[in-house]
């Protein structure tokens, strides 16, 4: 991922019409002399070298088990192969000189969430399972295959990580469509959240379909239809709102395709601060939406878990917080605010004055 | 790379390229009738090999791993047994079921909560999850 070029995620509801959206997007990009590549995440194709590295990942997974004579192919089926070709290929996009823009198509909001969701946890178990038991017990396997453990596992780590921080880089953004429907709003607003949570920057929904007056549609259903583009406004969070008709224009003609557009607060690892006032720590988690009104936070040794939508965010408590209780948290809107205070079990204690003399 | 390396690692593809999955996608689409028909009995065939992999998968972990397995009841105490380190790492995702450190781990949840409060204020109380401690949610939205 050499250059600078953006990554536009679109997804959207059924029916919304993302993949056409993301076509006219190409277009307009090519109109404004930007080169554009689109990537097809929901049906992603697998070149040969992806196949090898899928190989070598079922591999690893066989001489975990100390089966080294099990067919592959029973265990390529269990990988969440789509996901990690899908990233393969933007990170291949992304690659490519020269380019501008990379538009993604994401498919549907549950699809596109899996995708985000897909690296982080899938790092996540591989931090967990690569111990300093497994290496001891590689490093006393035959000669050739810890290396071969070793190089195909931290491979994988570094891609996964290197995902992680495109999904939360500022270059990346997503792009909800949607149809001027209440329910469909809704459930957008809701995957608007959510993305936030994963920290992945929605900077924009577009409201798709939007009928135009001189479509014979009736004054009610425009009247209807109008609502929900306020109501998508007034629940955007900073998030820019854009109707599009059946023209199929992604954006007004005086912005640039390739944005940025607007975007909201999301959770970001390297964004978390502490507070310290009055002995007591204070973690801000910021939120969006219905993840503000009604997420959870629990802890989990030293980690917090934010839960949403059946959705989990785990964040690794900054050092300080890991030597302290948390106490409760406070709901702002806009934000949970979790307090700590100190563990005193887990405090060095200052010396008492005779230990000192 | 040492010149050792296992059957599975991608330096051994000219013997074994039909086996990845990645042939199936790639190959071209068949030219005649009888290629088509051939194809369709190779595919039969990677079938038949995926079911009959599965099922040796299956006979396998249930000789080698479920037996030993059911003697284990902490998974902490056993990391050389390959389902309690899964359990370990599910366990981090809230997938595993309670052990007895677990349930002490809930009981010092409960002493954290405020009197009267569940441990989530007023938003849907989250699934309960081994090994995770609820915070109580002291406040209610004002901004929105």
């Amino acid at each position: 991922m050499s250059n600078q070029a953006r990554l536009i995620l679109l997804s959207g509801t059924g029916g919304s019409g993302t993949t056409t959206l993301v076509e006219a997007s190409r277009a307009a990009a090519h109109d404004e002399g930007l080169r554009a590549v689109v990537v097809d995440a929901v049906h992603p194709a697998l070149d040969d070298e992806f196949a090898r590295n899928v190989r070598d990942l079922a591999g690893v997974l066989v001489g975990w088990l100390d089966a080294d004579d099990l067919p592959l192919e029973a265990w390529s089926c269990l990988l969440p192969v789509r996901q990690m070709a899908a990233w393969d290929q933007i990170a291949s996009a992304l690659d490519q000189p020269q380019v501008d823009v990379v538009l993604v198509d994401c498919g549907s909001l549950r699809e596109s969430r899996a995708l985000m969701e897909f690296a982080a946890t899938s790092r996540r178990l591989l931090d967990a399972a690569v111990t300093p038991s497994l290496a001891m017990r590689s490093q006393a396997a035959p000669v050739g295959s810890s290396e071969v453990h070793f190089d195909v596992v931290s491979d994988l780590r570094d891609r996964l990580a290197a995902v992680v921080r495109l999904v939360e880089s500022s270059r990346t953004t997503m792009r909800l469509v949607t149809v001027p429907e209440e329910a469909q709003v809704t459930r957008t607003l809701r995957a608007q959240a959510a993305f936030a949570l994963l920290g992945v920057q929605v900077e924009a929904i577009i409201l798709n379909r939007f009928a135009r007056k001189s479509e014979a549609t009736g004054r009610s259903a425009l009247t209807a239809q109008e609502a929900q583009l306020e109501r998508a406004e007034q629940s955007s969070a900073g998030s820019w709102v854009w109707k599009s008709t059946s023209t199929l224009r992604p954006i007004p003609k005086d912005r640039s395709v390739a944005g940025p557009l607007g975007g909201v607060v999301v959770l970001r690892i390297d964004d978390l601060e502490v507070v310290v006032e009055d002995e007591q720590y204070s973690l801000v988690l910021p939120l969006v939406g219905d993840a503000a009104r009604t997420a959870c936070v629990g802890r989990a040794g030293d980690e917090l878990v934010v839960e949403f939508d059946g959705l989990h965010r785990w964040l690794p408590l900054p050092a300080v917080l890991r030597r302290c209780h948390a106490v409760d948290a406070t709901r702002t809107g806009t934000s949970l605010v979790v307090s700590f205070v100190p563990d005193e079990s887990l405090w060095r204690k200052a010396p008492e004055p005779e230990q000192v003399a | 790379m040492t010149a050792r390396t296992p059957w599975w690692f991608s330096g051994d593809t000219e013997e074994r390229s039909d086996a990845g999955p990645g042939a199936d996608e790639t190959a071209s689409a068949p030219e005649s009738e009888a290629d088509a028909t051939e194809s369709d009995a190779a595919g039969a065939r990677d079938w038949a090999g995926l079911v009959s992999g599965a099922q040796r998968v299956v006979d396998w972990a249930t000789e080698r791993l479920l037996a030993p397995h059911a003697e284990h009841e902490d998974p902490r105490d056993h990391p050389d047994c390959v389902i309690c380190r899964t359990m370990s790492v599910l366990g981090d995702v809230g997938l595993r079921a309670p052990s007895p450190a677990d349930q002490a781990d809930s009981a010092d949840a409960a002493s954290e909560q405020l009197p009267g409060q569940g441990p989530t204020g007023g938003a849907p109380r989250p699934a309960d999850r081994p090994g995770v401690r609820w915070i109580p949610i002291r406040g209610e939205s004002t901004g929105s």
